[in-house]
Parts: C-alpha cells; structure tokens; sequence
C-alpha cells in the first residue's frame, strides 16, 4: 500500500506541474478509510516546494452557500488581494488569479477545493463555469476537487467536466494494523487484541488511534500482553468490556438519566394534547368510535367482523405515524377530557398549544403552510415517551391503541 | 539543470494539434476572411459536441486576424443575464469604424433565458453594421429554440465540429499524431510509436476508448495524462516495457473502467456491509424499492442475533447514524424527513448484483455472512 500511495503520489505532482489545457480538473476521492488525506497532504507539500507552483485551499463548507460569497472567499486567499475589491462572478476570480501568477512570476496555481460535496448545492450551470474558465489559460489554473464520492455521483443530471480521477481505496486489516504499530507506542499484541474488536465497527485509522489509546488507559500493564499465551483469555475477559466501551467512544456518547422535571415540563392541557395527537397518528379513524365515544344506546359487538378487519389492518408502528387533521385531534382531546374528569380544567382551545407543540418537536404539520383552515398534523414523538409521559398522568396509553388492544 | 525529456515536449506541442478538424478550421477562416475582405456584417452557427474543441479552434482562428478587427468574447455560462452580456457589446461599440467580431460562446443559454434581446441586438447590428456574430453551442437543436424574429436575421451558415464518421483507424492515427514531435533532437521517438501501438495491451485499450467515447479531445486528454505519469515515473522512452501498463492507468483516471462505487462499498465497514446487504435483501426478496430505517434495523437484528452476536448492539441510534452515513455516500437515497430518523423512507441507489460481487471480494468477511448469502441465494 505504501508502494500505491507514492505511485499515486508523484503522479498527482506530475500532473499539477504540468503546462498542457487538456488537464485543468482532477478529482481525488476516497472514503475516510483509505489514506487520501494524507496524500493529499503529501502532494500540496511536494508542489509547494517548488518555486513554480502556487497552491490555494479552499474549505467548500465554508464558501457553499452563494455564488458571491464563493468568489468573494475565492479572491480572498489570493496573497495579494485587496480588502476593498469586490469580486462577484467566476470570471473575474479567475483573472485576478491570472495575474497574481504574474505578479509573484509562479507559472501553475493549483486550487484544492476540500470538502467538494457541497459544490453540490450549486446549480450545475455554475459547477460548469467553474470547472470550464480554467481550460481557457492553457493549462496553469487547475482545479483539484478532494471528495468521498466519485465524479459520475458528481453529475448524475448533466455533464459537468471531465476530470482525471484519482481513487483511494480503503485500507485493509494488516495494512491499519501496520500503520498504528507505528503511530501508536504499545504492545503489538494489545494493537491486534483490540483491533479484532473493533474493526468491524470502525476503518477510519484516526478514529482507531483515539479507541485504542482509550482502551489502553482503562486497560492493564504491559505484562499481561507480553505472554501470548495467555493472551487469548484476556481476549476473551476485555471482549464483553470492550464492545459497549467501543460503542461509546466511537459515538463520543454520554448516557445520562432522562430527568422528569427537563422532559415533562409540558403543561395538563399540553400533556392530554399529546396523548391525544399519538393516538390519532397510530389508530385509524374508524376506530375512534370504538375508542372515544360512550355507548349511547345498544350497540352490539361484532367480533368476527372486528377481528377480520384487524388482520387485514398494517400496523401504524410499523408503517410510521399518519396524517390527522385538527378537528380529530380535537375530538379525541375532548372525549380524553370527559373520560378523565377533567373538563373544567382545560380550555377548549387547542390552537395555542398545538403550535406550541410543532415548536417543541412533538407534532410536524404536514399540510401547506397557506392551508389555514383544515391543517393536518403528524404526531412524531415515540411511543416510549409517550407511554412514559402517559404512565405518569395516570393513563394506560396502551388501552387506546389498537395495535396494543385485545 | 534538468534534462528535458521528449514527454515534456511532447506535452508542450500537444495543445496545438488538433486531429481531424481540418475542414472546420478551414470553413472558419473562409467566413473570418470573407467578413474582413467585404466588411459586411453576418452571422453563423458553430455547433459540436462538448469537449470537440469549438473554442479551442475558434480562439486560434480568430487570433489569426486580430489586427483587422476586434473581438469580444461572450460566455453565456458565466455572464448570467442578458444586461451584463450587453455591457460588454455597448463599451466597445464606440469606434464605430473598426470591425467587431462578436464571439457568444453557450448561445443557448441565453436563448433559454428571458426574451433573447442580447441575441436580437447584436443580429440586428450584424445587418445594419460591420458586425459579424458567431454563435458556438452544443445543442443540436439550438437554431430551432430562437424566436421567429431571431431566425429570421441569423444567416444558414453552419459550421459542425460533429464528426460524422471516425473509423477506428483514424482514431489511431491520431494517436500516432499525438505522440508525434517535429524536433530532430527525438527523432527516434518517432520511430517507437507504431510499435507502441502495435502492442496488443495498447490496441484494446485505444478500442475502449473508441467504443466509450469517439472525441479526440478525450484521447488527447489521456494521451496528456499518459505523457505525465510517464514523466512521474522517470520512464525515458516509449520501448519501456511499463510503457503499456502506464497507458492503461492513465486511461483508467480518465475513463473508468469499472463501477467506481465499487471502491466506496469495499471501504466500509463489516456493520455498514450488514446493514447494506439488508437493503438489499428487502429489494430484491420483497420486490421493493421503498422501504423505512425501521424495516432495515428489524432486518439488521434478525440477521445479526442469528448469525453475528458480536455486531449486535442495544442503541437503535447507533444504528440510524450508520444508515445515514450510508446515504451521505450516495449508497442509499438521501430524502428530506422532518422529525424521527425511524420512520425515514430511502431506497438503494447502487446496483444490487454489484454489492453482491462486492461482498465476494470484502475481507475479512466471517463465516457466518457468507452462510447467510448462501441461504439468501436458495
């Protein structure tokens, strides 16, 4: 692999330092598994040393969100530029970066746009200046585009250029055990034993590098590895430890205890309200009559005729919540009132609190934001929270569901 | 003091030769002549194909007779309006008495845009004055786009870089062309090249690049890149025996030659392949092409408690960011969803039978997955 990457290496410089308008775009890319940035970090060096050379980075995560502000961060990394000057199409970056060669008598400036994806965000009519302005300076502005994706993702709807493409493959599992052997100081032992654990989860070797040394610190001393013998039982002891403490610092997560008083601050109304929604999103509307209205009068159960209609049902849990709109919301939040004896303490008017609702995250409108008169609404808290938020208002939230009901 | 080998040469001149555009740049200089010669005004039509090197050969042509007449460039990529493209025209038409030669290079999007009124002024200067407009795109039917009042006042002149018919002879040929130099001093470069080409790894090469694509400016472009990683390698002549496995890694930066997401699906990682290969299966074996996060990680524990305990894991967040970095890598489709990760809707975007000969090749791939797509496949 070390062979590939300075092959790859000097063929990228060859190709930068050369004078020729048939070759203004490369693109490099490779996952964060493979050794691109290192690479590509190697080449800007290399370049960089001679004379001739000039090399601007550009972070398109910074500079993706305008046409202008592209350009205008664009003319602001050239040496040379002036604070005051305004530059607000492509064309006139370019120029500027003509003479700046000049200026400083470099012959090839080199542009490496990191974090390319974002160009994505750019119309393509854009993305095709960009990468064709350059072709018209016989070959000493190039553009580098440093990606994870390859360049046919880059124009899946229209032909933007045709690059030289420079693809990174990942890494395998000795080629990654070589490489922290020689960046880490421990046991090659130690290095494999945790590597057999977590490799499966993780290929990114600067991820790898933070995992093992955390593992090293909660772990024990050298001697223990040094016996290889007994080091298939260790395996063994640290495997269990190993893999919950892997997930957490792969993911860099903290599990703390929900606590009641941060979660449940919603008030009585806001609380029945939500109750009320997740039961509208998860139950069909024909079994609310089932579930929220009295018996009035003699109605007799059918249940074959219940049971049948169940089996042919898709269950809402599975499919994900439905769209309700208000006036139902507002039935069952009504008939959840009566039922629970608290109709004299909460208004009648839910609007004030379904918006509030939609701010905090639990409900997601799902009409058009003109649709004044009949919105529809999408209940998208869990169904843990809502059993939990249920459970401590005394409600069974189970009884009004008929994914859950007998 | 470093030798100059005969690639850097060869690189140098290999911008000035244009293979099989002999008659256009001929036909070019008969309109530019003709206009300087009467100083009448006229129009004409440049249509090829992207990358046929329109602007390459338009630029030299027109550089030929630059003390005759002024020259403007138009861009219809870069200026985004018609108001800025008529800046341009307006500031140089004060020295009414010289010829101007108005180039508009992409005329099609200015065609597509507004009410063409850039296109209508400068044809309507072209019959009152001594303005001639040339107007290069590369859609075929771009003539048939413009108002009735347009066509009327752009002439038949038609100039096409589309190469009707390339054998695959001439392709070669240009090849050989390409790899030709005129100096004494590398005459016996010269000598090399046919039996270069003559080699049979170099011969099924050219074809691939001849059935992929017929435009010589991509040949010219792997022939620069070839010329390059040469020139990295320190490889002083053409009778190198790595000379033919270097042409074929530069065609191979150039023109892929296999599923380039082939690299992105054997970089990740074995719980990523797991999840991946439920997709899959949901497609292929349920006959679906939607399908929610839910059903994957349902898929995703079913598969793991019966054949992998070591990649199960209790946090179902664990597993949603995962799908999401498979979708940010394009390998599954990336929708907008307000709210739960869980109920989030996406499809595969790879070939099906491409991640199954991916998996094939993963390493280390344990025992149990290749038991699994075994049974999958009965």
């Amino acid at each position: 692999m070390e062979a590939t990457c300075s092959k790859k290496l000097w063929q990228i410089v060859s190709v930068l330092r050369c004078r020729n308008s048939s070759i203004t775009h490369l693109h490099v890319y490779g996952t964060t598994a493979g050794p691109r940035d290192e690479v590509m970090q190697k080449v800007i060096e290399e370049v960089k040393e001679n004379d001739e050379v000039m090399v601007l980075r550009v972070n398109c995560y910074v500079n993706h969100r305008s046409h202008k502000l592209f350009c205008q961060g664009l003319y602001n990394l050239l040496p040379h530029s002036k604070s005051g000057k305004k530059i607000e199409n492509l064309e006139s970056v370019f120029e500027e970066c003509k003479a700046e060669l000049q200026y400083v008598k470099s012959v090839v400036m080199v542009i490496v746009l990191n974090n390319s994806e974002m160009l994505l965000n750019f119309p393509p009519s854009f993305l095709q200046a960009l990468f064709s302005i350059p072709k018209k300076y016989g070959g000493t502005v190039k553009l580098v585009s440093v990606a994870r994706l390859p360049w046919t993702r880059f124009e899946i709807t229209e032909h933007i250029s045709s690059p030289v493409q420079f693809a990174f493959e990942a890494l395998s599992k000795g080629e990654v055990q070589e490489a922290l052997s020689a960046r880490l100081n421990f046991d090659n032992n130690f290095v494999r034993c945790m590597l057999d654990m977590v490799y499966s989860v993780c290929r990114d070797l600067n991820q790898l590098s933070y995992i093992i040394e955390k593992l090293w610190d909660t772990g024990t001393s050298d001697e223990n590895w040094a016996n290889s013998a007994a080091s298939n039982k260790l395996k063994t002891c640290y495997t269990a430890r190993g893999q919950n403490r892997t997930d957490e610092l792969f993911y860099r997560s903290e599990k703390r205890p929900v606590e009641d008083a941060q979660t449940f601050c919603l008030s009585t109304s806001a609380k029945y309200l939500l109750i009320a929604a997740y039961c509208a999103s998860y139950n069909p509307p024909n079994s609310d009559r089932r579930f929220f209205t009295k018996n009035h009068g003699k109605q007799r159960r059918r249940v074959p005729t219940t049971k049948g209609l169940r089996n042919n049902l898709e269950s809402a849990h599975e499919t994900g919540p439905k769209p309700f709109p208000v006036q139902r919301l507002l039935f069952i939040y009504l008939a959840m009132l009566e039922k629970h004896d608290m109709r004299n303490h909460c208004a009648a008017d839910i609007h004030a609190q379904v918006a509030e609702l939609c701010a905090m995250g639990f409900l997601n409108r799902v009409s058009a934001d003109g649709n004044l008169d009949t919105p529809k609404y999408r209940c998208i808290a869990t169904f843990e929270f809502s059993e939990q938020l249920a459970r401590t208002m005394g409600i069974e939230i189970r009884d009004f569901l008929i994914d859950f009901s007998s | 003091m470093v030798v100059e080998s005969v690639f850097s040469r060869l690189l140098a001149e290999l911008d000035d030769k244009f293979a099989g555009l002999d008659h256009c740049i001929k036909k070019l200089h008969e309109i530019v002549k003709c206009f300087v010669k009467s100083r009448e005004g006229g129009s004409a039509v440049v249509i090829g194909p992207k990358s046929s090197g329109k602007r390459s050969i338009i630029s030299k042509v027109v550089m030929d007779y630059a003390d005759d007449m002024e020259v403007l460039f138009i861009d219809g990529l870069i200026l985004t309006n018609d108001t800025e493209a008529l800046k341009i025209f307006d500031s140089s038409e004060s020295k009414s008495e010289q010829l101007q030669f108005v180039i508009v290079f992409n005329f099609d999007r200015f065609v597509t845009r507004g009410r063409q009124t850039l296109l209508y002024t400068l044809l309507n200067a072209s019959r009152s004055s001594s303005v001639f407009v040339l107007c290069v795109s590369s859609r075929q039917d771009c003539t048939e786009l413009l108002e009735k009042r347009l066509r009327s006042r752009l002439s038949n002149a038609v100039v096409s870089f589309a190469l009707s018919s390339i054998s695959f002879d001439d392709f070669t040929k240009a090849f050989a062309i390409f790899l030709h130099t005129n100096l004494k001093k590398y005459e016996q470069n010269n000598s090399l090249i046919q039996t270069f080409i003559a080699d049979e790894c170099v011969k099924c090469k050219l074809r691939e690049i001849y059935d992929e694509t017929r435009s010589y400016c991509i040949l010219k472009q792997i022939t620069a890149t070839f010329l390059c990683f040469m020139d990295a390698e320190h490889i002083k002549s053409l009778s190198s025996p790595h000379a033919s496995r270097i042409f074929v890694e530069a065609k191979n930066a150039v023109i892929a030659n296999e599923d380039t997401m082939k690299s992105i699906i054997l970089s990740l990682t074995l719980r990523q392949l797991c999840l991946l290969l439920c997709c899959v299966r949901l497609v292929r074996y349920q006959r679906r092409q939607d399908f929610t996060f839910r059903e994957i990680i349902l898929d995703y524990r079913k598969l793991v408690n019966k054949y992998l305990p070591t990649l199960n894991v209790k946090d179902d967040l664990i597993l949603l960011k995962e799908l999401d970095t498979l979708c940010s890598l394009t390998v599954l489709e990336e929708r907008e969803q307000c709210g739960q990760l869980l109920f989030k809707r996406t499809s595969v975007q790879v070939d099906i039978d491409l991640v199954l000969s991916c998996v094939k090749e993963f390493t280390p791939l344990p025992t149990a997955l290749i038991h699994w797509i075994d049974d999958l496949e009965k």
